[in-house]
């Protein structure tokens, strides 16, 4: 169910007249106070945003925290073995334990109540069912092996169904390998392209939003870089947070691309229906296509809690691409319940 | 699109945008002199700021219309909604919904209790995206954020109002929504009540 279509439901003008206005109705002879609104120009260099990265800065130099050495445009070696097809397996339970920002237990046990891993902790195989990845479409891109309903799902195939599920298809058309959705997907690829795939993404990104990657945006990248940072005192990412937060306050972009000094890249966003003002979350991009975000609540003391954990469509939040993240799926904290699994 | 923002501007302006504006405002007020009032605004000042005024200009009236809204509703301290809110109350409990027949005003009453249960924000996303229509590109506008920020406050907002009408109205299934959604709603709400 669309559940916009339900809302609507409750659409007052569905029983309500509406008024009649016509044009001799407006009075613009007389003048009135008009509030100013301010309606947004050509993205320029505006001195709101000047003063409140000059604000950033002074906080920042003031409380001793100095700028990571990779401030500034990076250039990404694509062939790097950090990013490579072979690293793309990525090392969730590694890769969380060592973020203090969150609750390693917590991270641990999504993965390990969901999945096998090779000796190295890198996750190795999901055994689901289908009706659990009907609605629990999260990590399989993760995985270089996915079982759905004990028969082990072929690599290219599980990169496809994440592009039939963004387009609405259910696990149910495994057996389809038409693909049809965006320009870029519009082949049938092998896992191992996907690198390949995500760099011309990237550069597509660039044609939607030549500016995502503007010069004002570093100072947003290197507190981000800072808020990820393994040598960071817990104290100092709050902070940076904080100041992160002004900035978006300010009309910096919200979302961007860092690099910390292991090699991923994060992709950094502020929780933007936050019931609680001091909710962040992380997008963590490990493969290409696919985001992982974690929202975490920062209470008054300083102490994080995990909130939830999701997925979002990574195609969507870096280049403008109009992908429809609504089919994104979430695994909320409480929800974690292995019984389902 | 006119270059020159004359008189004859505005008169194409009004007349392409008129009805959605004044269903905008309707929305969220309740009294039609309220309403008159604030869809003048709108327009008058839409016309006193022509010059600065964005192309296409459909988000960034709403945009005025939202904020004069809720200075309306601060001044006056009451919301179109909560007064429908308020009439069509029903009990938000399984037994509530199949005890009485399929009717499409059980599924607008069970639609505006979960909008109740929401938060504001949640509420006023949806609200933008189902009632009035406005996609995510345009919600930022509305809202003064990147269309991004807009894409992922509205899933979030949805996936919490799937989540109370899966909770609180589990036998309003698809096919019963469908089948209220083809239906007129039967109760006559007048903003006066």
């Amino acid at each position: 169910m669309d559940v916009l279509e339900f809302i609507a439901t409750a659409d007052p003008m569905r029983t309500k007249q509406p008024i009649e206005l016509q044009l001799h109705d407006i009075d613009l002879q007389t003048s009135r106070e008009f509030e100013v609104f301010d309606f947004p120009t050509t993205r320029t260099f505006d001195v709101r945003r000047a003063i409140s990265i000059a604000a950033a800065i002074v906080v920042i130099a003031s409380l001793g925290i100095f700028l990571p050495k990779n401030f500034g445009p990076t250039t990404y070696d694509w062939n790097s073995p950090a990013i490579s097809p072979a690293a793309a397996t990525v090392n969730l339970a590694q890769l969380y334990a060592q973020e203090t920002r969150i609750k390693p237990g917590e991270t641990l046990w999504v993965v390990q109540r969901n999945s096998q891993f090779n000796t190295d902790g890198t996750l190795k195989q999901l055994n689901v069912t289908k009706s659990w990845l009907a609605t629990n479409w999260a990590s399989v891109s993760y995985l270089k092996a996915l079982v759905i309903d004990g028969v082990e799902v072929p690599a290219a195939k599980q990169l496809w169904t994440e592009t039939s599920r963004m387009s609405g298809s259910t696990p149910e058309d495994l057996n389809d390998y038409t693909i049809g959705y965006s320009p870029v997907w519009e082949r049938t690829v092998p896992y191992e392209n996907a690198q390949a795939m995500y760099r011309t993404l990237v550069e597509q990104s660039k044609t939607f939003n030549p500016s995502w990657q503007s010069g004002s945006d570093w100072i947003a990248a290197a507190l981000e870089s800072l808020i990820v940072s393994e040598t960071a005192a817990p104290a100092q990412r709050v902070v940076a947070i904080s100041v992160l937060n002004a900035l978006i306050d300010e009309g910096v972009e919200a979302h961007k691309w860092v690099a910390t000094s292991s090699g991923e890249r994060m992709l950094w966003s502020r929780t933007m229906s936050s019931n609680t003002e001091s909710e962040v979350q992380i997008i963590d991009p490990l493969l290409p296509g696919i985001a992982m975000a974690v929202t975490y609540q920062i209470d008054a003391a300083g102490t994080k809690s995990l909130i939830e954990l999701f997925q979002l469509d990574g195609w969507a939040v870096v280049g403008g691409l109009d992908v429809e993240p609504a089919d994104s799926d979430i695994v909320r904290a409480s929800d974690l319940d292995p019984s389902k699994l | 699109m006119h270059s020159i923002k004359d008189e004859s501007w505005f008169a194409t302006l009004f007349e392409s945008h008129r009805v959605l504006v004044i269903q905008f405002v309707s929305r969220r007020l309740t009294y039609d002199d309220d309403i008159r009032d604030v869809v003048s605004e709108v327009f008058a000042t839409a016309w006193e700021q022509r010059e600065s005024l964005p192309y296409p200009p459909k988000p960034f009236l709403l945009m005025i219309a939202r904020k004069l809204c809720q200075k309306h509703n601060d001044q006056k301290t009451f919301s179109g909604l909560s007064a429908v809110s308020h009439l069509h109350t029903v009990d938000p409990t399984i037994e509530a919904v199949e005890n009485q027949a399929i009717d499409a005003s059980i599924v607008a009453d069970a639609a505006r209790n979960v909008l109740e249960m929401l938060s504001d924000a949640d509420a006023e996303i949806l609200k933008l995206a189902a009632w009035d229509g406005l996609d995510p590109s345009e919600i930022a506008v509305v809202y003064g954020i990147t269309s991004t920020a807009a894409r992922v406050r509205l899933h979030r907002a949805k996936t919490r109002a799937e989540k109370i009408l899966s909770e609180r109205f589990p036998d309003l299934t698809e096919e019963r929504i469908d089948l209220a959604r083809a239906k007129p709603v039967r109760k006559v709400f007048n903003g006066r009540s």
